[in-house]
């Protein structure tokens, strides 16, 4: 087993190291915020809870021991402060899209849409709008998803963490993880299989 | 899934390409002849391939500034209240000493006032006492007025010879 070496730079950051937190903050900054966002679905609330995680791995330094991989670490933080979110925030859920910011964080203008987007060669309108219309179908299939089996969904598929590590982050068994996992899964394939269709596959 | 099919999660782990080359082609040469194995498969990677799709927003460029501002101010109310626990725990308390060791005095003299009121109390077991020493005197002067009603019966008696005594 490869030793963590985000472990070794949190025991650093112990022992007073600031240089070393900020390595590990431009490492997994990315990573945690986009997990946020696709569990929480609003761009300010995911930055919000990715500050608190990082803040609470920040204090937990003096007491942190490499019990397990960082990530895990940093995961099961993440997952449980997006849980009570969506617990405690579920009735304003509508409210992002009411201001006219899309739940990706980009307004709805044309001018503001994904990096990948920009590189097609001068999309038409018609085209933008299917392409929306296919990633809100996306967005809502995944927020259909219970919250459990929504989170290991996003792990599995965007952080690309095995069973077990998504076991360890929402603390139960490896064949509770694939159960949730199957059905997760059995539920977008319900929902997405005309997506399929219309694209050709 | 039927019992000779592969397990779901071979499934899902050949969409995510997680499968060795050995495994993939075992899983490839089952779909071949199993309908249900390949129609799962299509249907998988078209999830797959749809949450591809969804890219999330860039994270904010002040991010880390903002994170470091409230790390800072954390740190500040740390130490704030790290201040006032030390000052509760040693000149806040050694403060109050004289004022405890005062309290605890007064508490102690309470206790033995009380307790010795208490004992004052116990009436009803000297009454007791007293009944029955009044009895004790009764039964004392009904044995002497026996005693002297004795000697007088012998005094009245006829002397006896001394040989009958011994």
């Amino acid at each position: 087993m490869s030793p963590d070496l985000d472990a070794q730079l949190m025991l650093r950051v112990r022992e007073g190291d600031d240089e070393s937190f900020r390595v590990l903050l431009d490492k997994h900054r990315n990573p945690l915020v986009h997990f946020l966002q696709r569990m929480v679905q609003d761009a300010g609330a995911s930055e919000e809870l990715a500050q608190e995680v990082f803040l609470r791995i920040y204090r937990a330094r003096t007491s942190y021991e490499p019990s397990a991989k960082f990530t895990t670490w940093m995961f099961r933080i993440a997952s449980h402060l997006a849980l009570n979110w969506m617990r405690d925030e579920r009735h304003e859920r509508s409210a992002v899209r009411l201001d006219g910011v899309r739940l990706d964080g980009a307004t709805e203008r044309g001018d503001d849409l994904p990096a990948r987007q920009l590189k097609d060669k001068r999309p038409s309108v018609e085209h933008n709008l299917v392409y929306e219309t296919r990633l809100q179908e996306i967005r809502d299939s995944i927020a259909s998803l219970p919250a459990k089996q929504r989170a290991a969904v996003l792990m599995h598929k965007y952080e690309e963490m095995e069973y077990s590590q998504i076991a360890q982050v929402l603390e139960c068994s490896e064949s509770a993880v694939k159960s949730l996992l199957f059905r997760a899964y059995e539920t977008l394939r319900a929902r997405l299989a005309h997506l399929a269709i219309g694209a050709g596959i | 899934m039927k019992t000779n099919c592969p397990t779901e999660d071979m499934l899902l782990d050949y969409i995510a390409g997680r499968l060795n080359r050995t495994q993939a082609s075992l899983f490839e040469a089952h779909a071949e002849h199993c309908a249900h194995c390949a129609a799962l498969r299509t249907s998988q990677a078209a999830v797959w391939q749809s949450l591809d799709e969804w890219k999330p927003a860039p994270v904010s460029a002040g991010f880390n500034r903002e994170l470091w501002r409230r790390i800072d101010a954390d740190a500040r109310q740390s130490s704030w209240t790290r201040e006032l626990a030390a000052a509760l725990q040693f000149s806040f308390w050694k403060r109050l000493a004289p004022l405890a060791v005062a309290v605890a005095l007064i508490a102690t003299g309470f206790v033995f006032d009380h307790a010795g009121k208490q004992a004052g109390t116990i009436q009803p077991e000297s009454a007791a006492s007293i009944v029955i020493t009044a009895s004790e005197a009764d039964q004392l002067d009904r044995a002497l007025d026996d005693i002297q009603l004795l000697d007088e019966v012998d005094a009245s008696a006829p002397a006896q010879p001394a040989s009958s005594v011994m």
